[in-house]
Parts: C-alpha cells; structure tokens; sequence
C-alpha cells in the first residue's frame, strides 16, 4: 500500500515549468550586475543554448515579482550550472558558488545546485534584474551544453526542489538494501542458490545506482564532479538492467540462457553510445533490458514454471511503469518499479521454497511407504513365513538382512544426499533380502564407483527395485551392473540389468523413475540427465540400461 | 485334481504348492507359471480344475489374466498382497480371495469354497467368452441358466443367449440369492419369475416376458413356497 501511494504520488508530481530566456555576453565588467544597464544589444538566448566559451559569461534575465502568496515567506533564486557563479539581484550580490574567473587558474569550481534566499527589501512587487556571472572551465570533456537552470519563487519551494524526489527514494533505498540483506543470507545460509546470489547483487547494483541519482540533491557536489557522476549512472544503470535478465535466466532457465544474457549485456553496453545527451543512455537501456526480463517471464509463466507467474507480474509492472513514463523513470519511478520487483520476487522465492519442502516430504514418504507398500511387504511376510516353516535358520538371515536394510533406508530419507558407500549398503541389503525372498541369487557388479561421492538417497536402490520387479529374473541368478566414469567435473552412472523385454517397459517403470528425477532435481536443480531404455541384445538377452550423468560432489 | 499356480515370487509359490499338497492330497498334479506369457498358455490351454492367482505379475495389473480365467470352467482363487482389490476381483466371480501372508487354515477355506464344500461370496456378474474377447454379463439381466453337458446357457431378459465355460453347479454355487434351482438342469431368477402354470401334468415357471422353463417335480413346493403362491 505505502508503495503504491509513494509510486503515484512520485508520477504525479509536477514537472519544472519551462525556463524564460536569458540574455547573454562573454568576458567581464561590474557594471553588467547594474539593473541600470541596458542589455538589449546582448543576444536572447535559451538557457540550452548557452554556448561553451573560453572566458567568464554574464547571463540576465528581468523579471516580474507579483504580490506574494504568502507575505511570510521569502523569495528565493535557484541556481544548478556545470559553472561557478555569482548571483546578483538588482545590482547586489547574494550569493555566490566557487569563484569565477576569466581563466582556469583562476577559477574554483561551484556546488552544481545553489539557492539563495532573496532579501525582504529587494523583492518588492514590480520588475527585477537578476545577473549571473558564470565561469566554466573545470567540465572536463565538454558536453554540448553547461545545464544551466535559473529559477525564481517561493524560497521555502525552491529549496526542496531535488531532495523531494530524493527522500522519496530513500524510502524504497532501506527496502532494496534490506532485500539485498536477506538474498546473500538466503544464499549463504539456506540454499547456495544461483539466482540468490544475482537477487543479491542486483540490489546492491540498484542501491548503488540509487546512491548516485540522489547524490546532488542530497549532498551536492562542485560541478566538475558532474560528468564522472553521471558516468557512474550510466555504468550502474547498465549493471542494474543486465543484472536483471541474469537473474530472469537463472530463475528460469533455459539452454540457450547464458548466450541471451551475454548477448544482452554487449547491446545494453552499445546502447549508451547512440544517444547525445544523458539521461537517453540510461533510459534506452533500461527499455532494452527490461523489455527483454519481461519477455522471459512471459515465456517461464507461458510454460507454466514455478514462480513464473509472479515474476511476470513483478518483471512486468515495473516495464510497464518505465514505458508509461519514461522520463520519470531514473530520478522518480526507477525505485518504486524496483521495489514492487523485488516483492513479487521473495514471493515467488518464498513460494519456491514451499514447495520445495512439500516436494522433500513427499520424496521422503515415497521412499519409506515403498517399503510399507503392500508388494513388498505382503510378498516379503509370506517369503518369511515360508522359511520360518521350513528353514529357521534362513528366516532369521533374512529379517537380519531386512533390518539392516530398513536402518540404513530410514537414517537416509531425510537427506538430499549420501555418499555413494551409504548407497551401495543399502543396495546390498536390498538384494540379500530380494535373493532370500525369491530364492534367486541378485548380485551387482560395481565398477568405478567412487564411494565418496555423493547421490540423492535411495537412487541406485530404486533402479534395482524396477530391475528386480519388472526384470525376467527368473533364472538361478540375476546379475546387474553399475559403473561410473568421471567425466570432467560431472560423472556418469551406467545401470545395466536383463529385462524381461515384452514392452511397455518404461510407462511401468515411471513411478521409480519420476522418484529418481524428483531427487536429482531436489539436489542439483536442472544439472543433470538421466536416460533409459532398452539396449538390444546382450549375454544375458534384453538389457534395460539408465544412464545418469551427475556433478561430481 | 489339478492344480495351477500363477505367481511370480518363487518362495510364495514354493509355499502355496506345499499346503495345497498337504490340503489336497500329495498326488496332486501342481503346474506353476512365474510369468505372464507362461500364465496366458496356462489358461487358455484349460487342463485344471483350480487356479490361484496372484494379481500383481512383474510389477503388471492382473486383471486381464482374471477376465480370461473367470469365463474358463475351472475355479479361480485369487491370492494377492492387495488386500484393496478383493471387493473387484469378487465381481469376476472367483472362489476366494487370500490375501498375502495366509496360514494353512485359510488356505483350506478357500479350496474348500472352490470345490463348493463350504458357501462363498456372490458375484453380480458372470465373465463369458467370445471368441478371443471376454464379456460381462450383469447378472440381473439373467432370466435363467439351463446346464448342458459341460457348459450352460445363460438365457437373457432381452431374448439372447451366451454360452458359459462353467457347469451349472459351479454357477450356482456363485449366483445370488435370488437364484435358484429349479430344475435339475435348470437355475432361474425368480425376482424376473411372474407366475407358476401347471397342465397336462408339468409345471411351468413364467417370466415377465412370457418365456417359461419347467420345474422339476421335487423342487416344485420350495418353488411356489418362495414365489408366495
């Protein structure tokens, strides 16, 4: 609510009226502060106009004081140059900003923006002269054009000029450092999640660039500070949007995300370039970058991915905020915009982790109610009763062998991922109870692996489970196989085991399988392949062969 | 007797051969399949008496195999870990359903309902064969079953007919309530059944359509007594 109010307020506020021109002269004499002075031969000019010249200039403009609204407060000046000045009002001095000379070496430069309190007795109702005398020589790379502004008024007004749109930045400043606070602590402590980390970064990048628009109405600067100031705009803008669709593609990924974002990043660093004056740069930019960030979203919630809705809606209100009001956007808009974004980001973040816990839970049922499942426990009771009636002694190796497999399974569940020793345990103890149950010798040749390295719980386990269910497995002996081969930093597992191979194979296999593909994308988000299938013909007949490819951690 | 054995899990299997010998009788011919394909040859080859049944082969949903035993004229008992499908597999008319671990003594139930000694769930509907296809047939639709040889004729309320696998023993021992014998090759449904004509020394059960099976002369008092005549 209080963003909404702060966003419409900033959009409603009044732009600068238009300036009234000045009259101008290069070089120097007092006798130019004199309202007594007739100035009609200097020529008219428009405050852009002001050319760059190689000496001081004298700038006057006569004016029309009416009766004041309020008798209370006074009048005031308010001048913003890329100069040093000295303000004169009807032939005195009130104010002055550096010192202006004729050459270089005599010249200090100015604050950028200055206002100055007219006094009581000089700003009677009727006609005034005001005079500038203005020096530049400290711009640095010269601009077409100085920004000269000069404006009478309500002093109390006049003074607030820039910092109104300033506090109101702050405002939205606590709470983009704030998120920024809570997407590195998400980072670090919770999730170790690439998008956190460009959430993160993506707020400091706007805080800073939010820094750098309020700094001259909140602090001021002398002017030949201006340039590198808005450099640093343009550089932080461009940070702040290429930022933006970085973190749209690790949101929402895609294969050909990396190339978009690289190439986003060089036509958002050419943008800068094409327009002249400044503020354009950073707003073409904007324009490009964002229109690109809603694009994406469009398509994560088009294809229906967690989250993708409410990115939509956050990526996509603040585009619309920026092409509504473009002129509004860097000084007024831009933080609001920003704000709203990152709401609906730790929303769709917040929903994300819901979600996700919801998915462990069921992961970790799954596991446990496979081995509560009527299948196998019915079977595995009958085996029992079965041997308890006609070989005690296997019975007993057989609820030991079960124990042993219910132990290990029930201390693993809960985790994201175990080593592949705890795995190939409980893989064992899987195939000394199934050999008992069936009578059939279940045996797994393990090659390459690296006990070391981790898997999602129960993975290789639920592989021999579907081997064993739908397999032919109706000889003496059953033999599978699992290998690994590092590859890089990723390793593949190859599972091989003989299937019975009258079709259908793979939709009866689905429920192991989306259990695995659950687990691996719990682990690793999308860094990872699993393939399936029926291999032709090997020793042993069909070979039903899983491919999975994971990083080596 | 001759008895088959569809199960996967060897040791199960083992077990369930053991206790029909002790039940049986130790000449009893036992054939096992551990597969579905060799569960297919078993039934439509159709050389037992008895078959069990586990629902649940190579991970695959044995309903299927159920329907083709269900129309076949040996008797099928289901033996399964999926306690939940019972009240399904009762519908295929099956003898019994044992759910897995099972003691001796509730295995000799079920043997003891297929070979009728002992009174069984009721089906509502019978499966019969068509060619290579199976149907069911509600049994409400039926006005009465008249045995030949050995197979019956299922007679149905809309005048068609269809031939069963099943003697007419067997199908009465499976049929409802409102079943009964009234004849000695004749099952009729008297909830369909309209009046009793005697003449000319016979006496007729009508239907409601008009169509008439005679009643054999000892079943002839237990008859009117049920019709309320």
């Amino acid at each position: 609510m209080l963003l909404a109010w702060l966003l419409v307020t900033s959009l409603s506020a009044t732009a600068m009226p238009p300036q009234e021109p000045v009259r101008m002269h290069a070089g120097h004499d007092p006798a130019w502060a004199s309202p007594a002075f007739d100035d009609s031969s200097w020529p008219l000019l428009s405050l852009w106009e002001v050319p760059y010249t190689n000496d001081s200039v004298w700038l006057r403009r006569t004016i029309e004081l009416g009766p004041r609204d309020n008798p209370v407060h006074p009048v005031g000046v308010f001048f913003g140059a890329m100069a040093s000045h000295e303000l004169w009002w009807d032939g005195e001095l009130i104010g002055r900003g550096g010192v202006v000379g004729r050459t270089k070496a005599e010249e200090v430069p100015g604050p950028i923006e200055s206002h100055y309190q007219v006094p009581d007795r000089l700003a009677a109702p009727g006609r005034h002269t005001i005079a500038v005398r203005a020096s530049a020589f400290h711009r640095g790379f010269s601009p077409a054009n100085g920004y000269w502004t000069l404006m009478t008024g309500d002093y109390d007004r006049i003074a607030t000029i820039g910092t109104r749109y300033a506090y109101q930045a702050l405002v939205a400043w606590s709470a983009i450092l704030l998120t920024a606070v809570f997407a590195f602590a998400m980072f670090w402590i919770a999730r170790r999640d690439r998008s956190f980390l460009l959430l993160g970064a993506l707020c400091l990048s706007a805080a800073a660039l939010l820094v750098a628009e309020a700094w001259r109405p909140l602090f001021g600067y002398t002017y030949d500070w201006h340039i590198v100031r808005l450099r640093a705009v343009v550089a932080l803008s461009w940070l702040t949007s290429v930022l933006l669709v970085a973190l749209m593609a690790a949101r929402f990924p895609h294969r050909r995300g990396p190339f978009l974002v690289g190439a986003a990043a060089v036509v958002a660093a050419v943008i800068p370039f094409i327009p002249r004056s400044w503020d354009p740069k950073s707003l073409y930019l904007f324009m490009f970058c964002f229109g690109l960030a809603t694009a994406w979203t469009a398509w994560a919630a088009f294809r229906r991915m967690h989250g993708g809705a409410l990115a939509l809606i956050g990526v996509g209100g603040a585009t619309a905020v920026l092409f509504a009001s473009p002129w509004r956007w860097a000084d007024q808009t831009l933080f609001f915009a920003l704000d709203f974004l990152f709401v609906c980001l730790l929303c769709s973040h917040a929903l994300e982790v819901r979600r996700e816990r919801a998915e462990k839970a069921r992961l970790e049922l799954e596991v446990v109610k496979r081995h509560m499942q009527p299948h196998f426990l019915m079977n595995t009771l009958t085996a029992l009763s079965e041997w308890i009636e006609e070989e005690p002694r296997t019975a007993v190796r057989m609820i030991e062998s079960l124990a042993d497999e219910l132990r290990i399974l029930s201390g693993m569940t809960a985790r994201t991922l175990v080593t592949a020793e705890d795995e190939l345990r409980l893989c064992r103890s899987h195939l000394a109870t199934m050999s008992l149950r069936r009578d059939v010798r279940y045996e797994l040749e393990v090659e390459g692996v690296d006990q070391r390295r981790l898997v999602p719980p129960a993975m290789f386990h639920t592989l021999i489970e579907n081997a064993i269910t739908h397999g032919a497995g109706s000889g003496p002996s059953v033999r599978m196989r699992l290998a690994a081969r590092e590859e890089g930093d990723r390793t593949r597992y190859i599972f091989e085991a003989p299937a019975s191979g009258d079709g259908d194979e793979g939709e009866e296999r689905g429920g192991g399988t989306r259990y695995i593909q659950a687990r691996l994308r719990e682990a690793w988000g999308e860094r990872w392949s699993f393939r399936q299938g029926l291999e032709g013909l090997g020793t042993q007949g069909t070979i039903w062969r899983t491919e999975i490819v994971v990083p080596s951690v | 007797m001759r008895v088959a054995i569809v199960e996967d899990e060897s040791v199960v299997a083992r077990r369930l051969a053991r206790m029909v010998r002790d039940i049986v009788g130790a000449d009893t011919a036992i054939e096992h399949a551990p597969s579905l394909p060799q569960a297919v040859d078993l039934i439509q080859a159709r050389a037992i008496d008895l078959l069990f049944l586990d629902l649940n082969l190579n991970g695959r949903d044995g309903f299927d195999l159920l329907e083709q035993a269900a129309a076949a004229r040996f008797e099928t008992v289901i033996v399964s870990a999926h306690h939940d499908q019972a009240l399904r597999a009762f519908e295929y008319g099956v003898a019994d359903f044992v759910p897995k671990p099972w003691s001796e003594e509730r295995l000799r139930m079920a043997i003891d309902r297929a070979r009728g000694r002992e009174p069984r769930t009721r089906t509502s509907r019978l499966i019969v064969r068509k060619g290579r296809q199976t149907q069911a047939i509600d049994v409400e639709q039926l006005l009465f079953v008249q045995g030949a040889d050995d197979y019956s004729e299922l007679h149905l309320a809309d005048g068609s007919t269809h031939l069963h696998e099943k003697t007419l023993a067997s199908l009465e021992a499976q049929l409802p309530a409102a079943f009964a014998r009234v004849h000695r090759s004749f099952i009729a449904n008297l909830s369909r059944a309209r009046a009793v004509r005697s003449g000319g020394g016979r006496t007729l059960l009508v239907f409601d359509g008009g169509t008439v099976v005679p009643i054999g002369r000892i079943y002839r008092a237990e008859v009117r007594e049920r019709l309320g005549m």
